[in-house]
């Protein structure tokens, strides 16, 4: 009878780790729906989901590295870096594609470069991802002498415009990199290797994988999106703001930390994400719906990452116990048809 | 080795202090004492000519490197060191937005025989008063630009925040329509200059117009247009009448412009404005966005700024204030101003 109870309670514990994210974004639409009339409107819906778009961006970047066992805190600078380029790009080119080109460009070399002082000179992520933040921020304003572009053509309209009349491209954006993210994580191999590296590089190293290659395209694959992003927050600004984006790679690990993301490596998912991503966003919105100071929504936001974070860990630690009492008694013959 | 690689990497943060050049953040205060660029009956007689052969070494430290205002005061300081106090040699580095490293940098200048320093002042960022003064006991003259300096040691060349506010309040006060409904960007809570500005707004159009209604306000962390545009696009859910938006700086209300116009609201009936006379300022202004918004002449103040060090270098002046008038800035006169901006480089 305790046996089974143990297990109830076991279950729904996973449950709550795994699925814990979705009732909170339910609750949050809820609370939303009685505070104010207008959060469940799409208008509502689009322009949250224009606001989180560079940050939940950011945070597939961040997913994708955390699951590997890594993390950038260089995302942000490299935002404004590739941001500033490639506005340059579309101001000599006039062409979107190319100033996407540059951005993605200039990402996935510093993402490159972190990979490498990772896994080649073996320095901890903290350490290079953190150098890798003043370098791209002091390059940035080396590159532009500290001064804004203020007049950047068309540039703009890449956030400014709507599918179909109704879904800001940002948002596309969004979508299609979730989408890419999952395909990623979920359906290669590559994604396979991410999570066995993460969960643990020993075994992963001992089962044939690579880890240094697969921690490289990882990086590969963070740049990509971090370029991306940094075309849509410079297009939403409407101006090259050198300055931009500071400290945007906290809000896209408590993103994915929130969505279910594992410090420890070799757990999280593409939709719990996105569904992080939401949650933060909804949470900024309601209470400047309601008119309260951001800075409340900062220490919400704290507190969520504490609550993730803590849930995350206690269910490791009650896996292990559960590991260790396993492998102390005999486990009992399970009831069932015979 | 340890001790080696403590004073190179030392040598190293200093060095790095002084390559880069940067940009910071508009603050001061208001100081009776003070006097105004209009109203100076007592100014100084020595001008720029004066010192021309005077010799001298100075630092230009600004406070960040992030703020076009700071970019704008410093391009104008080296501009004015450059060409009328050529035997002055100077360089330019910043705070990176750490108060803290005044000290740092005020230390380093005493010991390597500058003259003098000519600091972007934070406004409420620190109580820098002993620094300045410990750094004038060693024999260094430092000039604040930006904000006042109640230190009793440096000189000051500043604007005054809540009068220009407030010349931006009566001219709104002048022109909202009846009843208008309109958003209220604060700035940084507990920033000196935006509290200045708010108080201004609050007395001068607000009170003066009790018809005039704010739909919402907030506080805008760091001045900065990403946060302002989030502020926007949800206040633009929840009001569908937006007739006007203040704001404490020009990019926050451009912000609020931005998201308007993605919203597909029409904003040629919109009324908008501003502080600081920043070149997006003015070019919106031109082009038909934003109303209104006061010059904080970033030009004037390095100049004056300079001006001041120099004549507490030669020894003729102990310390003194100057206040810089704010000039509003509508279409009538934009084009003076983007003119300026071209001048200096910031318009291209």
């Amino acid at each position: 009878m305790e046996k089974r109870f143990t297990d109830i309670r076991g279950l729904f514990s996973q449950a709550m780790r795994r699925y814990g994210i979705y009732l909170i974004l339910l609750l949050i639409v809820f609370a939303g729906s009685v505070l104010s009339p207008v959060f469940l409107t799409s208008k509502n819906i689009m322009s949250v989901g224009r606001q989180v778009s560079v940050t939940g961006i950011l945070a597939f970047a961040e997913t994708i590295l955390i699951i590997g066992g890594n993390v950038d805190l260089s995302l942000g600078s490299q935002v404004a870096l590739s941001g500033m380029i490639s506005i340059n790009t579309y101001l000599g080119t006039g062409s979107a594609v190319l100033a996407f080109a540059s951005a993605i460009a200039v990402c996935v070399c510093c993402s490159l470069f972190n990979a490498f002082a990772i896994t080649k000179l073996q320095m901890p992520g903290f350490v290079a991802t953190m150098s890798m933040d003043f370098i791209a921020r002091g390059a940035v304003y080396v590159y532009c002498k500290g001064t804004p572009i203020y007049q950047v053509g068309d540039y703009g309209k890449i956030s400014s415009t709507y599918l179909f009349g109704v879904v800001p491209l940002p948002v596309v954006f969004l979508l299609g990199v979730a989408v890419l993210a999952a395909v990623i994580l979920r359906q290669t191999c590559l994604g396979r290797n991410i999570y066995a590296v993460g969960g643990n590089a020993e075994a992963a190293f001992a089962s044939g994988i690579s880890v240094s290659r697969t921690k490289f395209k990882a990086f590969a694959i963070s740049g990509l999106f971090t370029g991306i992003a940094a075309v849509i927050q410079m297009a939403r600004l409407n101006t090259g703001m050198p300055d931009t984006a500071n400290g945007y790679h906290g809000d896209a690990i408590a993103a994915a930390v929130i969505g279910g993301a594992s410090f420890t490596g070799g757990a999280g998912t593409a939709a719990g994400t996105l569904v992080g991503a939401f949650v933060v966003g909804f949470i900024s919105n309601i209470l400047n719906l309601k008119g309260i100071s951001i800075y409340v929504q900062q220490i919400i936001k704290g507190i969520l990452i504490i609550i993730a974070v803590s849930v995350d860990i206690a269910g490791k630690n009650r896996k292990i116990r559960q590991v260790a009492r396993e492998k102390k008694e005999p486990v009992e013959p399970r009831e069932g048809p015979a | 080795m340890k001790r080696i690689l403590a004073l190179v990497l030392t040598a190293l943060f200093c060095a790095s202090l002084c390559a880069c050049s940067d940009t910071g953040q508009a603050d001061s205060q208001t100081d009776d004492s003070a006097q105004s660029s209009a109203d100076a009956p007592e100014a100084p007689v020595q001008k720029a000519e004066d010192y021309h052969d005077v010799k001298a070494k100075i630092m230009v430290i600004g406070k960040n490197s992030t703020d076009p205002f700071t970019n704008w005061l410093l391009t104008a300081a080296e501009k004015v060191i450059k060409e009328s106090y050529p035997n002055v040699e100077y360089v330019v580095t910043n705070l990176n937005d750490d108060p803290s490293n005044i000290v740092t940098l005020l230390d380093q200048c005493v010991l390597d025989g500058y003259d003098g320093v000519l600091i972007q002042k934070g406004s409420n960022s620190i109580n820098s008063d002993e620094w300045y003064q410990n750094a004038t006991a060693e024999g260094l003259k430092i000039s604040a630009i930006n904000a006042i300096a109640k230190d009793g040691v440096a000189s000051c060349s500043y604007a005054d925040d809540y009068g220009m506010a407030q010349m931006m309040a009566a001219h709104m006060a002048d022109i909202l329509p009846e009843n208008a409904q309109v958003v209220f960007f604060k700035g940084p809570d507990g920033n000196q200059a935006a509290m200045d500005r708010v108080d201004a707004y609050q007395e001068h159009l607000f009170k003066a117009r009790p018809d005039v209604t704010v739909i919402a306000e907030n506080f805008v962390e760091g001045w900065k247009k990403e946060n302002a545009i989030t502020l926007m696009e949800d206040w633009c859910q929840k009001y569908d009448k937006i007739d006007g938006i203040i704001s404490v700086n020009d990019t926050m209300a451009l912000a609020g412009l931005d998201v308007m116009k993605n919203a597909g609201r029409d904003i040629s009936s919109v009324y908008s404005c501003g502080i600081d006379g920043l070149a997006d300022g003015c070019l919106s202004i031109e082009a038909g966005g934003l109303t209104a918004s006061i010059l904080q002449n970033a030009d004037v103040m390095s100049e004056e700024g300079v001006r001041l060090l120099m004549q507490m270098i030669n020894g003729d002046i102990d310390h003194e204030a100057y206040i810089v008038d704010g000039v509003l800035i509508t279409p009538d006169n934009v084009s003076e101003m983007i003119q300026m901006h071209r001048d200096n480089g910031i318009i291209k």
